[in-house]
């Protein structure tokens, strides 16, 4: 059997073994070494099997996934979601949906210091729909709201996503936070517009909300959310202007969260040591992952797919946008049934060299991938999001939320398709900040 | 708590000590060369090695209490049993490839203390940074065996693993 067809069959073994609930990291590992010991031996298999963990001590630029990591889970517990719920309240203030409409607000803030579309979806839940629930707004739009705005946590720099995907296509992980900063924004004004046109269609929906009495209380409001403001500055704003690299700016950050929370006596030392537990547990199970895709990307190096996949779409002879259009079909079916992380490590090092040989930037291609997977997150049967807001909310039934999230996936769509015409929405800003 | 879970709870507090070092070498080094203009000597390398010990230290437990992700979109089409079932052989995999991971980990680690290499800038060897990768393999290969013995004494009637009823192995930080 040709290498490439061993390569191609792997990458059916690894789903299947997913589907059979072996954890992601083990499918990876697993395939990625007896497939490597059918290519070549076993005694390179298991030499690689050895060897490949200690690759992460070579990897400096790894670093900045904890420490967002850790920059996330303090401010979750410094009660700034909270904050930033109440701020995005005010904006929205006197429209029929504004809860809704700051719930999607508050998710796309959070996104910005959290880098987690799960966290972001698990805390603003907490917060968000019980407040719609009580004011009488429709469960499908409260739920549908959440677990879609939840999603722009991995658009939104930071975003642990973008790093692992910059680590996969070695591609600068500042380049890509900045390509992801107006995608992020499009995508929560798209929410914003797919709730308006909702509660203008259907107003039994949502009900209309109050005015501020005065302009003072809802500035004093709209400003709850400096914290979040003074975070996302001093961190992604110091990669933009250069002053840090991502590392720095996510130790500056840390630090940053720690201190607010601390000067407003909002966290303690127990705080800090949860905070800490639960982000090196998270770590570990994420960079597992990520090692063992590094011993199947081994492997499907030896396979020869990726560049056999080139020289095939090549021959076809289709033009690059209905390659790309392929792709995306083929990401948002993968979407359906793996996680986010493994459908990235599994994917891009088979289809960057094929991306990249049609001409499309390896930079844009990551935010559309992300985009991509972010659409994953609410598509049934294994929408993660979906997952995360039933656990907390188990009165809100699962097809409930499938039907919720429903008129929110036109946002994605509508972002693809702008995404596909107008490319300078994500490669205008790293042009302008980095040349 | 028995006693690997003990070991292992220390060994994730470790992993906490040297994420809150990895912040603060970063921190200082920002600041010299912000104030001084100048570079703290090996701090990349010390946060390469806190990174290392960040995950491979609390990589056990996280075997122990099943956290890996795991996709669990069949449960509903299937009966208890062959959910069980499922749930066996997943444990069984994931621990004989731990252990295979302990053990392969092994040779090129020993290898570090017999060729001597250095680090470039603090020219200490590269067995500390093996140090942490092959406890936190070994520890991390008897947790998986513990966990899939736990799965496979595990008679409820749903299927359920032990520790985690159910649903997603994932943590809200998964992504």
């Amino acid at each position: 059997m040709a290498t490439e067809w061993i390569g191609a069959l792997s990458i059916i073994a690894i789903v299947a073994l997913v589907l059979l609930r072996i954890p992601v990291a083990i499918a990876m590992g697993l395939v990625g070494t007896i497939g490597y010991a059918i290519v070549d031996d076993w005694s390179a298999a298991l030499n690689r099997l050895g060897n490949t963990p200690f690759e992460l001590a070579e990897g400096y630029s790894f670093s900045v996934v904890p420490l967002f990591l850790l920059m996330g889970a303090v401010a979750a517990r410094s009660g700034m979601s909270g904050d930033l719920f109440r701020s995005a309240n005010a904006l929205f203030a006197g429209r029929r949906g504004t809860v809704a409409m700051a719930a999607v607000g508050a998710c796309a803030g959070f996104g910005a210091i959290c880098g987690s579309s799960l966290a972001t979806a698990a805390t603003m839940s907490r917060i968000a729909i019980p407040e719609m629930r009580r004011l009488g707004y429709d469960e499908r739009l409260a739920a549908g709201a959440v677990a879609s705005g939840g999603t722009l946590g991995i658009l939104i720099p930071p975003s642990v996503i973008l790093i692992v995907y910059a680590v996969i296509a070695q591609e600068s992980v500042a380049l890509l936070f900045a390509a992801g900063l107006i995608p992020g924004l499009v995508l929560t004004a798209l929410h914003v517009v797919v709730i308006w046109a909702l509660v203008t269609r259907r107003p039994e929906l949502a009900p209309a909300s109050d005015r501020y009495p005065h302009w003072r209380e809802r500035l004093r409001d709209i400003a709850a959310m400096w914290q979040m403001l003074v975070l996302f500055v001093i961190s992604v704003g110091g990669i933009y202007v250069g002053i840090f690299s991502p590392t720095e700016a996510a130790a500056v950050g840390c630090l940053g969260a720690i201190a607010l929370g601390f000067a407003t006596r909002r966290i303690g030392i127990r705080a800090i040591r949860e905070s800490l537990g639960e982000t090196v547990r998270t770590t570990a199970v994420l960079f597992f992952i990520v090692i063992m895709a590094f011993i199947y990307a081994y492997f499907l190096v030896l396979t020869r797919l990726p560049q056999s996949l080139v020289e095939f779409v090549t021959a076809l002879g289709w033009s690059p946008l209905a390659v790309m259009l392929l792709v995306i079909a083929f990401y948002l079916v993968l979407g359906c049934f793996l996680d986010a992380i493994g459908m990235i490590l599994i994917t891009v090092p088979v289809f960057l060299p094929m991306i990249m040989g049609l001409g499309y930037d390896p930079v844009w291609f990551g935010i559309l991938v992300v985009l991509v997977v972010e659409i994953g997150l609410i598509t049934p049967p294994v929408g993660m999001n979906l997952f995360v807001i039933r656990a907390q909310q188990s009165e809100i039934s699962i097809a409930t939320l499938y039907r919720g999230v429903l008129p929110f996936l036109s946002a994605g769509a509508i972002l693809i398709a702008l995404l596909l015409a107008f490319p300078q929405i994500a490669l205008w800003l790293p042009r302008v900040l980095y040349g | 708590m028995n006693v690997l879970t003990r070991v292992l709870a220390a060994l994730r507090s470790i992993a906490a000590v040297a994420l809150l070092a990895m912040m603060l070498v970063t921190i200082v080094d920002v600041t010299m060369r912000s104030v001084l203009g100048e570079l703290v000597l090996g701090a990349v390398e010390l946060v390469q090695f806190a990174l290392v010990a960040t995950v491979y230290l609390a990589l056990p437990e996280t075997l122990l209490r099943g956290e890996h992700i795991t996709v669990d979109v069949i449960d509903q089409a299937l009966s208890p049993a062959a959910l069980r079932r499922l749930r066996r052989i997943a444990a069984l995999a994931t621990a004989v490839f731990v252990v295979a991971l302990a053990w392969r980990t092994i040779p090129p680690a020993l290898d570090t203390i017999r060729i001597g290499d250095l680090t470039t800038d603090l020219g200490i060897s590269l067995f500390w940074y093996w140090l942490p990768l092959m406890i936190g393999a070994v520890a991390g290969a008897v947790a998986a065996v513990v966990y899939a013995a736990r799965v496979y004494a595990d008679r409820s009637t749903d299927g359920s693993a032990p520790q985690r009823a159910g649903g997603h192995a994932a943590d809200p930080r998964d992504d």
